[in-house]
């Protein structure tokens, strides 16, 4: 049968046309996207080796000055139970990759998402080849900086309760004084009374006064003896808390400003996040599995 | 049939066949635009304001709370959402969270506050009435507490006159037991069985419940033992089905009371045990007192004075911590 109406004259030609044209257009939009996620990009692999793999994932993203250079490619334990990364980094950036580079695991802001930042090596030095190894190095967040002034603070702590301490050096010092201050009250006493009869008995005085200088001799070297290791103990401790004092000044001042922008930053996130939240919850059909909120009044119960 | 008009029927029923197949895509089409714009048709829908969405965000979080029996959180987000709502001026929003506030407080027997509260809600003239209906049922409940029986009269008529709706059952069974606080048993019969009718029409299975119990009561009053315990039984089932600690030890200690008044003892003793695990279990110190005090009382009343001194014994170590 042949047919004759000119609409469907060579009907399976324009259909394979089409087809075709459309076969084209599905090829040439999957080239095109794989040519934007950088699927025909050449890469190379370097890795690195950690002690412990909390941090990191697959599809990582790796960064070089804040430009996406490669992601995680894998991640596996080697023969010491140590946990070797393999990143996948495209050619083009290879050049900035030097024997000396760093790889650092950090986040993007501060509780950010959490990425590898490759520093920029020495252009003296050679790159790292396809399956070399580059330098790691974990970067300083929050709690290596409170893990750091934890030291400090037991420290203040250990010397607060070395001042306290009843039975310490200081304390028994201070006693020690208190004893002799009481002491060299009697030995005035004892002094004046000897001034009092110096008229009546002027041997009794010089035997009376040599024993009294001999006291004082006495206790005065004795108060010497002791306060020289206490002044010593005192002075450590003294530079101790300096010290002390020093490095919590130094975290603090270096943690301090971080914190407000940090809380922010929570708190942005937060509201980000409940917006989010707020929008699911309205679309369907997540909105028929939430129980509708009671709004109004809550109905006194006619028992209570 | 010839050669000729075969091929003309081919063609045409094709063409038939073409025609139809476009046709249909072609309502198809016009089909989905109407959908679609049938969407974006019309007035936008309002969205409510920042301050609105976190008011009502505040009133939820308090109403769960309020679930939860954690009557200090409840009160602190309906603080939080009587604040924006002052803010914004949301004059029924602001009855509403004073009138939830005052229920609170009620519950906790700050009749005082819960009073201020209810009068201020009271003193604003462009609320709802559904709010100004709760408000009033509020103030009659703070009444009966107060053992006033005429006012709590007038503000429950007030309510009941003001609005109805779902919880007119409740509304009733409150003005069942001003009339039994009043010892008008008839009528607060009459009352409790239209109000039990109301709370099953609206399907308030707590109220209903509350129906129940307030029968029981009045049947217990009027010496009918099989009556009263039969209801009392029935409220019982409806709390355990709402899982509710402090109506179940309340229908128990109504049942070992019914018991003891009648001379079942061991009855008694049973129920009132119950009634002590429920409220100890459910953390309720005060209503476990109670059924100690009960449990002694009914010991007590068997010749068990030994017992009785023990569970005395055991309500003063408790009432210690």
């Amino acid at each position: 049968m042949r047919e004759t109406d000119p609409r469907f004259m060579n009907l399976k030609g324009k259909v394979g046309l089409f087809f075709i044209v459309a076969v084209i257009g599905i090829i040439t939009t999957v080239v095109f996207i794989g040519i934007e996620r950088g699927i025909f990009t050449p890469r190379y692999k370097i890795s690195f080796t950690v002690d412990k793999g909390t941090g990191f994932f697959e599809g990582m993203p790796v960064k070089l000055s804040g430009f996406k250079i490669g992601k995680i490619d894998s991640l596996s334990l080697d023969e010491n139970a140590r946990v070797k990364v393999t990143l996948v980094i495209y050619k083009k950036y290879s050049k900035w990759i030097r024997q000396d580079s760093k790889a650092i695991l950090t986040k993007e802001g501060f509780i950010g998402e959490g990425i590898i930042d490759v520093t920029v090596g020495d252009m003296s030095k050679p790159a790292i080849e396809d399956g070399g190894v580059i330098q790691y190095e974990k970067a300083r967040g929050i709690d290596e900086l409170v893990a750091e002034m934890r030291p400090v603070i037991v420290e203040i702590k250990d010397i607060i309760s070395y001042i306290n301490d009843p039975q310490g050096d200081i304390k028994q010092t201070l006693a020690n004084l208190k004893t002799l201050s009481a002491g060299l009250n009697t030995t005035r006493e004892n002094a004046d009374n000897l001034i009092k009869n110096a008229d009546s008995s002027i041997s009794n005085l010089s035997s009376g006064a040599s024993k009294t200088l001999k006291n004082v001799d006495s206790l005065v070297t004795s108060m010497n003896e002791k306060m020289n290791p206490v002044m010593d103990k005192l002075n450590r401790t003294m530079d101790n808390a300096e010290k002390a004092t020093a490095s919590l000044k130094d975290a603090v001042e270096k943690t301090a400003p971080k914190v407000p922008p940090l809380v922010d930053k929570g708190e942005d996130t937060l509201s980000d996040t409940n917006e989010v939240i707020r929008s699911l919850k309205q679309m369907w059909p997540i909105r028929l599995f939430i129980e509708k909120p009671k709004d109004g009044l809550i109905h006194g119960d006619s028992y209570e | 049939m010839n050669r000729q008009s075969l091929k003309f029927n081919v063609q045409s029923s094709k063409l038939k066949n073409f025609l139809n197949f476009q046709f249909l895509i072609l309502l198809f089409t016009i089909y989905c635009l109407l959908f679609t714009l049938s969407g974006c048709g019309g007035a936008p829908a309002q969205k409510p304001s920042n301050a609105h969405i976190m008011a009502s965000e505040y009133s939820q979080k308090a109403a769960k709370a309020v679930e939860k029996g954690d009557n200090e959180k409840a009160l602190s987000y309906y603080m939080e959402a009587l604040k924006i709502n002052r803010s914004i001026e949301n004059t029924e929003g602001i009855a509403v969270n004073l009138i939830n506030m005052a229920a609170i407080y009620q519950k906790k027997g700050d009749i005082l506050k819960a009073r201020e509260l209810i009068e201020i809600a009271l003193s604003m003239p462009d609320i709802s009435a559904e709010a100004r209906s709760e408000a009033a049922y509020e103030q009659a409940k703070i009444y009966l507490k107060e053992k006033d029986t005429v006012k709590a009269k007038e503000w429950i008529d007030k309510s009941l006159s003001l609005y109805k709706g779902p919880l007119e059952g409740a509304r009733l069974n409150l003005t069942g037991r001003i009339a039994f606080a009043e010892g008008k048993y008839d009528e607060a019969l009459a009352t409790a069985d239209t109000a039990l009718k109301r709370n099953r029409e609206n399907k308030q299975k707590t109220e209903e419940a509350n129906s129940l119990r307030l029968v029981a009561e009045i049947k217990a009053q009027k010496g009918d033992y099989k009556g009263s315990r039969e209801f009392y039984l029935r409220a019982l089932d409806i709390d355990k089905e709402l899982g509710n600690s402090r109506k179940i030890a309340m229908n128990l200690r109504g049942l070992g009371a019914l018991s003891l008044n009648n001379g079942y003892f061991q009855d008694a003793i049973n129920f009132y045990m119950r009634a002590y695990e429920v409220s100890k279990n459910a953390g309720d110190t005060e209503d476990a007192l109670k059924a100690l005090e009960l449990l002694s009382d009914a010991y007590k009343k068997s010749g068990n004075e030994k017992k009785a001194e023990e569970v005395l014994k055991e309500k003063n170590d408790l009432k210690k911590k």
